[in-house]
């Protein structure tokens, strides 16, 4: 089980607000964007035979005492512990997420050098980053959206006027509708991606 | 109204601690001897601003006004204004000229890296690009603690943060990194130093006054505010706590400045087109950008330069949804704004421009161009807030500005002996130079830079001593540009140090075959309230203006080279009072009448002949290699004969303009060990070439002072057979020269003493120690 | 006299010198902002994405501008064959926006995702060497391509690694020679290690067309290295010698660099296309 990071700005996230815009205008008629919010999760893996419990206070010290992985005076951000860390990323009230992460990667080999480097540390087998969307929309009337064709308009990127969150070809994703167990998301964050022919 | 008049010193202060204003009592009797009544609350942040020390130059004025030249030829506008205007050349009819601007955005880069030191960068460009000018390109200077010491986690986060800060907001905006240099030193453990440099190309005829023009005395002209909408960011005072992300507290931005650089492109797109038509209906107008002290600030100097007054609508200033207090709107240093000043019926057009053709608010939510007031013929300054008066006070009282004068008192040094340096093992001494932070190659750091933007570029940083760029594509001439400033030389010695850094920047732009035309100057001091700061502040600016007036063609008859512009930066100091090293930095800009005389630092060719000019000295006082070897930093800095060098640069400079020269490279940090090393590595890496390097004689001086010691010079490559042509013109020239060794087809360095080889190390492998010694602090 | 445009999208920051060198090959360029009636784009004979970072490239390089309806306009104008040069950011869109491969009609079929390079991450501004296949673009774009078809050019990016999650998409590009450009070492041979190698791009790929040969988009930048005096002094190899004899000479330096070779081969491309109408 990992510990986890979630980091989001306080200061205005620009990027969040043209994807916004963007995404808007991509919307089918009478599906409605309300919010968005951009996260960047970070989930740090207990190496083959160790546990989280051994570097998680160290980790917890790196994070709060340093700006290595989150500023203060720009980020808000949570630390959980793998115990701590409940059954599930749940939503927030009213939304429904995106988590893409990098398809050809599965671990962030260069951060976790660095980390180890400037904050020395044992048992971190692997760091798995992702980005998370978090989206709004509504139905017409502000009723119920139709959350699929919401996720093939602003999701994975399929062709020059569908999709725009993720492109496929370079990210794999995995759509947080409700409550998902971490040990699915631990599972999508830790598996290579298939290609797209194997996976059809 | 904040009721002030006849309170004592303690109330005074107990008010403005309240109000999260910055004036001592004494500043606000001034204030209140001005106004002649009490102020408004608005009024007295406008006070608090622009008498802050940043804005009102309070303690510095006097020692820049009476020490520094300002004037020559070349000049078309000194300091003053938001950037100098120097003269570059004439072609096919048009005459052009070069803008430059330099300030520091040190205390944001420490709290704030990325967002600190791309607003460092984004307001530079906005000096700039306000005088008319498109901007060609930007240079840093950067100061940070000791990567290996005790606080070198720390430290290694700014130098990465500060770095991603300088390309995510340059790169995008499509200014061309034309260099810069990076000084590391464990006195700016807390208090890193970003310096940033700006360059601009204008039109002699279009360059752009930041004033309202005297055409407003016949026509109504109005204000017209660009850009972002105004809100709090940059507005003092506001603290921020972390949050943690469930909490949702409401967002307290306050103090961070977001910088955006896709609205700035678009900015200067948009100004470009605004100022071309502008121009071409002929009627002058104002502009100007909007830096610290916001509208208030802007329009009160806009109008105030003019000897015109001012109305200021606050209710017509966009603003994000919300509403501020009328302080915030008017004093808030929200970034990526500019104001014009421009008659009345050509406004709807100006703002089609902005608004439709460039279509900001489509490009940043609520950015827009509006018109915020009108100028008045008389002299009083109002800003308007409901239709109330908020702020109301003749131009020239709110424009007043204020001055101390400041104790000064010379540090008292222990003048200790000299260490004994002994190198035993030159080949480990070498390996362990070029390794070195201070050293090692910026390679890593400037390859996240886009050198390549406008592809004006001739000649890159890291290529040569300076950067060289063809401003005006087809025409002959270029222009050269460098930033330096050694501030272990300038703590050793304040006057001499600070001479050494304008001789230093002076030879790089001699080195690439520039004609110095202007200095721009930074100086970053401690608390001026501190008086050995205050003393060590005034000796270097002495020392700098000394160095600028010894330069001329005529020496100190002649014209100098002139300061055009700059900034002063105090209160860079620890969390315990502890000051950084003083740290003027110069920047120096040359022009070439033919650019393609320009020369790089790596050898061109095998079997040429290497010459030294510069005898090497003793001293090795405030060295990289004493540092290296005894871990000490003060001590008695190399000479500097403003006269000798004065000849030595010129004639140095008539050898490249004559092509005499293939290869030049100045002798500074690291000696000449360092700098033979750097120009064998340019042709290794060209065309696998190596040197020897045969140590020079000099009575008395050990070998190790003759090969690390930092006296200056410049270390020649000369063609085969034109070795006495170029002695001819030094011995005319009565400047001394000495061969030193050759270059050669075998990618070595070698270093041979009096028979004996010192070093004999493979290119390849010392290269591969120098590229990776700063790579674990930036990657 | 062909008329290229040169569409200006929010952010991008290569126009100007866009511009210059298809003026200085001949052409007639006019810089074409985003918002202009996407009609009028329809007066040009071949359009340019240049440089920059359109819209900050929020969300991912290319993403955002894509969707705009010039660019959609552009989609339909190189159907009927006219030529679209995308370079850095420009070909991030062309990308973005399907057009490149453009296998199949109005998909997207590519990514250009993070430069994947050992120990260094980000962006990334170097000069790069480059050759030239024999692709069905190789006409087009590399008609004025001398001797061994290879160039240095600098690249200044951090998004420029070419993927597809999707082998058959990549099977075709190799085998029908739509990587038209491709990184090479010194000595000419497929890039095989970083920095020959800047990104770890499929194929090693600097630059990939559509099937027609008619739509490239290219990393590096061909417009910053096409006159001689922006070459590296220390730049190893034969431009890096001609670079070094021609110092002191303003006329040398004014001449062609390695890069002008695209926009003259779109020019003598344009300039026959021109004579075969009349």
């Amino acid at each position: 089980m990992s510990a986890l990071l979630r980091t989001r700005l306080k200061i205005s996230d620009l990027t969040a607000w043209t994807a916004l815009d963007a995404a808007r205008k991509l919307l089918p008629d009478g599906q409605t964007l309300q919010k968005l919010i951009r996260e960047e999760v970070f989930a740090f893996e207990p190496a083959v035979g160790s546990r989280a419990t051994e570097f998680e206070s160290e980790l917890a010290h790196a994070i709060e005492s340093s700006n290595f992985f989150v500023n203060p005076n720009k980020e808000q951000y949570r630390f959980t512990r793998a115990a701590e860390r409940g059954a599930s990323l749940a939503p927030p009230e009213g939304a429904w997420g995106i988590l893409a992460r990098p398809r050809g990667d599965t671990q962030d080999q260069g951060l976790l050098e660095r980390l180890l480097r400037e904050h020395p540390m044992k048992g971190i087998g692997a760091i798995r980053r992702a980005r998370l969307w978090w989206l709004w929309t509504v139905g017409p009337g502000g009723g119920a959206d139709d959350r699929d064709a919401c996720y093939r308009a602003v999701g994975p990127v399929t062709g020059s006027r569908r999709g725009l969150l993720v492109n496929p070809h370079s990210e794999t994703d995995l759509r947080i509708d409700g409550p998902t167990a971490w040990d699915a998301v631990e599972a999508f964050l830790r598996a290579p991606a298939t290609s797209r022919r194997e996976a059809a | 109204m904040l009721p002030l008049t006849g309170a004592d010193d303690a109330t005074i202060r107990r008010i403005m601690a309240d109000e999260g204003l910055r004036l001592a009592p004494g500043e606000v009797r001034r204030m209140l001897e001005l106004l002649e009544r009490d102020p408004t609350r608005v009024e007295a942040t406008i006070f608090d601003t622009m008498w802050s020390e940043h804005c009102s130059y309070k303690s510095s004025r006097w020692a820049l006004k009476a020490f520094l030249p300002t004037q020559s030829p070349d000049v078309i506008l000194g300091p003053g204004e938001d950037a100098g205007v120097v003269r570059l050349g004439t072609h096919a009819g048009v005459s052009y000229a070069l803008v430059i601007a330099h300030e520091s955005h040190n205390h944001p880069s420490q709290v704030v890296p990325v967002e600190g030191a791309a607003t460092g960068i984004g307001g530079i460009v906005r000096d700039v690009n306000c005088m008319g000018a498109e901007v060609i390109g930007v240079l840093d200077a950067l100061r940070f603690g000791d990567p290996e010491g005790p606080r070198a986690s720390g430290v290694r986060e700014i130098v990465r943060g500060v770095v991603d800060g300088i390309w995510q907001y340059g790169n995008p905006l499509g200014v061309p990194n034309l260099g810069g240099d990076v000084f590391f030193s464990d006195r700016y453990d807390e208090n890193c130093l970003v310096n940033v440099v700006a360059l601009g190309l204008v039109r002699e005829d279009r360059v752009v006054r930041s004033r309202v023009p005297e055409a407003a005395a016949r026509e109504p002209y109005v204000l017209v505010l660009v850009g972002k909408p105004t809100d709090e960011t940059g507005f003092g005072g506001a603290s921020f706590a972390s949050a943690i992300l469930e909490q949702d507290a409401p967002e307290q931005r306050g103090h961070v400045q977001v910088p955006d650089p896709f609205l700035k492109r678009v900015l200067f797109e948009a100004n470009r087109a605004a100022l071309d038509w502008l121009f071409r209906q002929g009627a002058p107008f104002g502009f100007k950008d909007l830096g610290a002290g916001g509208i208030a600030c802007a329009s009160s100097e806009l109008a105030a330069a003019g000897g015109f007054g001012m109305d200021v609508d606050l209710d017509l200033v966009p603003t994000p949804r919300g509403e501020y207090p009328p302080e915030v709107i008017a004093c808030s240093e929200t970034q990526e704004r500019f104001a014009l000043v421009v008659p009345e019926r050509l406004a709807p057009k100006l703002l089609a421009i902005y608004n439709e053709d460039y279509a900001l608010p489509a490009v940043y939510d609520g950015a827009r161009a509006a018109v915020i007031g009108r100028v008045r013929k008389d002299p009083s300054y109002r800003i308007l807030r409901h239709g109330q008066a908020v702020c109301d006070a003749p131009v020239e009282v709110i424009t007043a500005g204020i001055e101390h004068r400041r104790a000064e008192r010379p540090r008292a040094t222990a003048s200790s002996p000299a260490p004994a340096l002994h190198v035993e093992d030159h080949g480990a001494f070498l390996r362990q130079l070029i390794a070195s932070p201070n050293l090692g190659s910026r390679d890593p750091i400037l390859r996240y830079y886009d050198t390549e933007v406008q592809a004006r570029m001739a000649v890159r940083a890291g290529e040569a001593d300076a950067s060289v760029l063809v401003p005006v594509p087809g025409a002959p001439f270029g222009a050269a540009i460098t930033v330096d400033g050694n501030p272990w030389y300038v703590a050793a010695d304040p006057y001499w140090g600070a001479a050494h850094v304008v001789y230093e920047a002076l030879r790089n732009l001699v080195a690439v075959g520039a004609r110095p035309i202007a200095l721009t100057d930074c100086l970053n001091f401690g608390n001026p309230e501190d008086p050995e700061v205050f003393d060590e502040f005034v000796r270097s600016v002495r020392g700098l203006g000394d160095a600028a007036r010894a330069f001329g063609p005529n020496g100190e008859a002649g014209p100098p080279v002139p300061i055009v512009s700059g900034n002063v930066s105090f209160y860079n100091e620890s969390s315990t009072g502890r000051s950084i090293e003083p740290s003027p930095i110069v920047a120096a800009l040359g022009v070439l009448d033919d650019y393609s005389v320009a020369v790089t630092s790596g050898l061109k060719e095998a079997g040429a002949s290497l010459l030294l000019t510069g005898p090497r000295q003793s001293a090795m006082g405030a060295s990289q290699a004493q540092y290296l070897l005894v871990g000490e930093k003060g001590g008695a800095l190399p000479s500097l004969d403003f006269e000798a060098e004065r000849r030595r640069l010129h004639v140095v400079l008539e050898a490249v303009r004559r092509g005499l020269v293939r290869a030049c490279h100045d002798v500074s940090d690291g000696g000449l060990a360092m700098a033979a090393f750097e120009m064998a590595l340019g042709g290794w890496s060209a065309m696998g070439l190596g040197l020897e390097l045969r140590v020079p004689d000099a009575d008395g001086v050990a070998i190790e002072a003759r090969l690390y010691g930092e006296t200056p010079g410049f270390l020649l490559e000369v063609a085969p057979g034109r070795e006495p042509e170029v002695g001819a013109l030094f011995q005319k020239a009565g400047v001394d020269l000495t061969a030193v060794g050759r270059t050669m087809a075998e990618p070595r360095l070698r270093v041979v003493s009096r028979g004996s080889t010192l070093v004999d190390a493979d290119l390849a492998e010392l290269a591969r120690i120098h590229s990776d010694a700063i790579r674990p602090y930036v990657e | 006299m062909a008329r290229v445009a040169v569409l200006q999208i929010p952010g991008v920051n290569c126009e100007y010198e866009t511009v210059r060198v298809l003026e200085a090959v001949g052409l007639e360029a006019a810089i074409v902002r985003f918002n202009e009636p996407s009609s009028s784009l329809a007066a040009f004979d071949a359009f340019v994405l240049p440089g920059g970072f359109a819209y900050q490239d929020r969300i991912r390089a290319g993403a955002v501008a894509a969707k705009l309806s010039a660019v959609e306009r552009i989609a339909q104008e190189s159907e009927s064959g006219k030529p679209v040069l995308g370079v850095c950011n420009g070909a991030q869109v062309l990308v973005e926006a399907g057009l490149v491969p453009g296998l199949q009609k109005g998909a997207v079929e590519l990514a250009l995702a993070p430069n994947r390079a050992p120990r260094r991450q980000g962006y990334l501004c170097r000069w790069v060497r480059v050759r030239a296949g024999e692709g069905p673009g190789a006409a087009l774009w590399t008609s004025a391509l001398q001797g061994d078809r290879m160039a240095p050019l600098p690249m200044a990016h951090g998004e420029g690694r070419f993927e597809t999650a999707d082998p058959a998409v990549r099977d075709r590009i190799e085998k029908d020679g739509l990587a038209l450009f491709r990184y090479v070492d010194a000595e000419g041979r497929p890039a095989s290690r970083y920095p020959d190698d800047p990104n770890g791009a499929m194929l090693q790929a600097a630059g990939i067309t559509n099937e027609r040969g008619n739509v490239l988009a290219i990393m590096p930048h061909p417009e910053r290295a096409s006159w001689l005096f922006q070459v590296p002094l220390d730049w190893r190899g034969a431009w890096g010698d001609r670079r070094r004899a021609a110092v002191g000479s303003r006329s040398a330096l004014e001449g062609a660099g390695p890069g002008r070779f695209l926009f003259e081969s779109l020019a003598r491309h344009l300039g026959a296309a021109k004579r075969e109408a009349a």
